[in-house]
Order: structure tokens, then sequence, then C-alpha cells
């Protein structure tokens, strides 16, 4: 930026008792303080002042492009914008180990019944034959 | 005249810009669209080599399991082997039918038997506790008891359903 203008922004800035934050107040100032009849802009009259205006433009237009590209830098570089949406993975059935153990050891519980029984005989009555019990 | 260069070099960069920053997101895209191929394909792989891991793990107990289904061609020798207990515990039996049951997978069917066994009351009694505790999955349907006259293989009789699985 010019020198002067600096200059003169310091000085106007210190006048108006203003911070940097006051810059775009500033800004809109520069647009608004010449403006006469139904023109609201009026450049080529001052060029003093187009200058300052189109500095002051090129300079919070630059401003914003480097705040944007630091931002967007940052984004790319942590991994958080652009990022292609992950598909569902289907899980195959998982073979349930403790439920095929559960499984053979019911059915060798049970195969030690069937050869138990095979084995020993039934304690049963014919529910036919009436059984004859003792006169107390 | 220096003000619309000012313009021309300004929307110049802008488009220079605007171009840059489409190819940065195109690049980023590709890049993550690559990095979740990755991802699948790794969570994919550590799973196959989980279950071949299991799967070897596991043999012992599927061919163990195995024995508790009828064979692919052993319904007939299931069949004897029912008849033959039977005749070891006492009581006559008879398969009356043998019919496939509603549920076929592409590995299992099942079979639905009606089995008719005559004989001594605690013998019957030892055949349908038999049939209950087979060593195979299947599982007793309907059972009647019944008990007759007629002096043939026994006075008491039961007519049972067996429902057993079988591998296709």
């Amino acid at each position: 930026m010019d020198r002067g203008v600096c200059r003169q922004y310091s000085w106007y800035l210190k006048k108006n008792k203003m911070s940097l934050f006051h810059l775009p107040v500033w800004f809109i100032s520069l647009f608004r303080r010449k403006a006469s009849g139904n023109s609201r802009f009026s450049f080529g009259q001052d060029p003093d002042r187009d200058w300052k205006v189109l500095l002051a433009s090129f300079f919070v237009i630059a401003l914003v492009a480097v705040g944007m590209s630091i931002f967007v830098y940052t984004k790319v570089d942590q991994g958080e914008i652009f990022l292609v949406d992950k598909k569902e993975v289907t899980q195959p059935k998982v073979l349930d180990r403790f439920q095929l153990e559960k499984t053979v050891s019911f059915f060798e519980s049970r195969n030690e019944d069937f050869l138990s029984l095979k084995r020993q005989p039934l304690q049963t009555l014919d529910p036919f034959i009436p059984v004859v019990k003792p006169k107390k | 005249m220096l003000l619309i260069t000012m313009v021309v070099i300004t929307l110049l960069f802008s488009a220079c810009y605007l171009f840059l920053f489409l190819k940065v997101k195109a690049q980023n895209e590709q890049v993550s669209s690559l990095v979740n191929d990755i991802e699948t394909e790794s969570v994919a792989e550590s799973t196959q080599r989980s279950t071949k891991v299991l799967v070897a793990e596991t043999s012992k107990y599927r061919e163990k399991l195995k024995e508790y289904l009828v064979g692919k061609d052993d319904a007939v020798s299931f069949l004897e082997f029912l008849e033959r207990e039977g005749s070891d515990v006492g009581v006559t039996v008879k398969i009356e039918s043998v019919v496939p049951s509603a549920l076929t997978t592409e590995d299992v069917e099942e079979l639905r038997l009606s089995i008719k066994a005559s004989g001594p009351w605690a013998e019957v009694v030892r055949y349908v506790g038999l049939l209950e505790l087979l060593p195979f999955q299947s599982r007793l349907e309907q059972l009647i008891v019944s008990i007759s006259e007629k002096q043939g293989d026994g006075p008491w009789s039961v007519q049972a359903v067996l429902v057993v699985l079988k591998e296709k």
C-alpha cells in the first residue's frame, strides 16, 4: 500500500479515535463522503479519493482472499472438507463360536442320555395292569 | 483505462483462483474416495483373516456337529438305525412314511417320519425316550399311545411323528 495513504489512514483513525476494527466503517464512509445529487458514487471528480477507494477495495479483497485461502488450506490439510461419504460395508455373518460350542455340548449331553437310556431299562409299571396294594 | 485493466486482471485472478479451488476440491475428493476404499479393503481383509482363523479353530466342532445331522446319503441307514434301536429294546418298529418337511435351505432339509412301534409298556416307553434323545437334530412332533385287545407284537403301540434334519 502507498505510504502516503497509510499515513493518511492512520492520521484519520487517530483523529477520529478509531481502531483497526473501524476499517469497514471508514471504507463505507469513503463512498458516502462526497456523494452529491443523484449520484452516490462520483469517480473521476477527486483522483486522490478514487485511488484511496481502489486501494482500500483491493486491500479488502486481498485480505478476504488470503483469509479464505488460509481457511481452505487448513481445512484441506486437516482433512475436514471435500470428503466423500464412506460406503457402508456389509459385515458378513460371522460364525458364533460360543453358540457352536454350546450346540455341540448340547448334542454330546443328549448322546450320553441316549446311551444311558439304552443301557438301563426304565422302571415303569404298565398302567393297564392294576397294582395290588396290601391292606393296612 | 487503468481501472478496466485492474478489473480485468482481478477477474482473471478470480477465475484462476476458482479454477484452482475446484481443482483442489476434485483432487481432495478423489483422495478421500481412495482413502475410503483403502479403509474398506483393510476392514474386509482383516475380517477375512479373522474368519479364516475362526474357521480353522472351529473345524473340530463343525465336524462333530455334522455327525448329529443325517448325512446326505444316510437316510436309509438312519431308518435302519431306528428299527434296530427298536428291536434292541424289544419293540417292533415300522416306518410308515417318510416325507420332506417344510423347512428346506440350500444345505439342509427336514424329513418327517411317521413311526409305529408296538410292544410291552416298559419297552414302548423306553423306545419313545430313545426317540426323544436321539443323537441327531430331531424333534417329536406327535405321539399317540394306544392299547389294543389283539395280542400281536404287544398290547401297547405308539404312533409317533419324528422330524429330523438331513444334509442335502
